[in-house]
């Protein structure tokens, strides 16, 4: 009788064990599956904010409001925090034009310290002008180059950034800039997207500049 | 007194006591089992959409990026017909130019004339059914260019009926790339 017990309560132990597991391996892939579906959102709206841009490439549109509207998409659809540097040929410095989603704590700082300009081969963003590269910090308080400025970094809750150039052969407009709130926000499929966007951007203003020169 | 507690009734009460929690559990598991086939499957599709997406982000940039480095027009065309084919694993694949110039072709070569290609495009046609001894299959296309100056047209040729709205998007997304990168360099040219 006390095997038959024991026998009993040794079924209901694997049984447990068995369906558990199961459940187990079910929650695992439940939690793979919302993964999933998060990085493929994330593409949808990267594929929605590169159907805008080109989709307005031959609408006449003024250089600013055009990257307005980009950086509009950037920050409403794929809650990117983002701002545009303008390229002043004359002084080879790069200007702060139009920026979503930054604090103006943040914007107050950088006009106090940079007077809202940054000159070429200074900090990351004028390193993209001299490299003619991409040039990503994946952590603000640890970079080198940045080490001067690193107060910024926890001011503007900003702890990593990219900054793309936006540029052609003939000439360089400026450059796109994204905003992290950790550090290590940038993976690649990230870096390749924005830098997608930045050359279509410089594209679609070269051919701007053209149509207007033939006006 | 574990002995005293184990007698006949009380341990057929424990065995049906038993047999029920087997069966529950049972039934409880093989819910999860079914659960789990439906979950692995929609994953399945999930996954090669993710892969499809990030192989298309992949040649868009690898495309966007050659504009600074190759110089001619024919260049970046080819480059960008060889991405689609190398990365996008796209099967066959041309660039018809409406000027004299041949097409440029990867993988299966074009079976249309171009008269008849740009005849299609002025009708708004964009897919054409063709059926050879080997197979059938439709061709898309993706006029390069704007409505009043088509420059060429990307030659899609696919197995299945119809692209996906993502396919669709894709090679729209190209063709319109194409359009300004052709358009900037001829104006250079110009001036």
């Amino acid at each position: 009788m006390i095997i038959l017990f024991l026998l009993c309560l040794f079924i209901i132990f694997v049984t447990s064990i068995i369906t558990l597991r199961s459940f187990c391996i079910f929650t695992v892939t439940q939690k793979k599956l919302r993964n999933l579906r998060k990085q493929v959102l994330i593409m949808t709206n990267e594929s929605m904010v590169i159907n805008n841009l080109f989709e307005s490439a031959y609408i006449y549109k003024s250089k600013y409001e055009r990257i307005e509207k980009l950086l509009d998409d950037i920050y409403t659809i794929m809650g990117w925090r983002c701002s545009f540097f303008e390229f002043i040929d004359k002084d080879q410095q790069l200007e702060l034009k139009i920026h979503r989603g930054l604090s103006p704590v943040y914007l107050n700082t950088v006009r106090e310290i940079l007077h809202n300009r940054i000159s070429t081969g200074d900090y990351a963003s004028g390193r993209v002008i001299s490299t003619r590269q991409p040039v990503i910090v994946n952590d603000w308080l640890k970079d080198p180059h940045l080490s001067k400025v690193a107060f910024v970094a926890k001011i503007g809750d900003i702890y990593s950034f990219a900054a793309f150039p936006i540029m052609t052969r003939y000439k360089n407009y400026g450059t796109l800039h994204l905003y992290g709130h950790h550090a290590n926000n940038f993976k690649l499929n990230e870096v390749e997207f924005f830098a997608t966007l930045a050359n279509s951007l410089s594209v679609i203003l070269e051919n701007d500049d053209l149509n207007n020169e033939r006006r | 007194m574990v002995t005293e507690l184990l007698t006949a009734s009380n341990l057929i009460f424990i065995v049906i006591l038993s047999t029920i929690i087997v069966v529950v559990l049972f039934v409880l598991h093989q819910v999860i089992l079914h659960k789990k086939i439906q979950l692995f499957k929609i994953i399945t599709t999930t996954e090669s959409e993710y892969e499809e997406r990030k192989k298309q982000q992949q040649v868009l940039y690898n495309i966007s990026s050659s504009v600074f480095i190759l110089s001619s027009s024919e260049k970046i065309i080819k480059n960008a017909l060889n991405e689609i084919v190398t990365m996008y694993q796209w099967p066959s694949l041309s660039y018809i130019p409406i000027s004299t110039n041949p097409p440029i072709t990867f993988g299966k070569e074009v079976t249309f004339s171009k008269d008849e290609i740009f005849d299609k495009i002025k009708q708004n046609i964009t897919q054409i059914k063709t059926d050879t001894n080997e197979s059938s299959y439709i061709i898309f296309l993706f006029p390069v260019g704007q409505k009043d100056n088509i420059l060429g047209t990307l030659y899609v040729p696919s197995t299945t009926s119809e692209l996906s709205a993502n396919q669709v998007f894709f090679f729209k997304t190209i063709a319109s790339f194409l359009t300004l990168v052709i358009t900037n360099n001829y104006k250079i040219k110009e001036t």
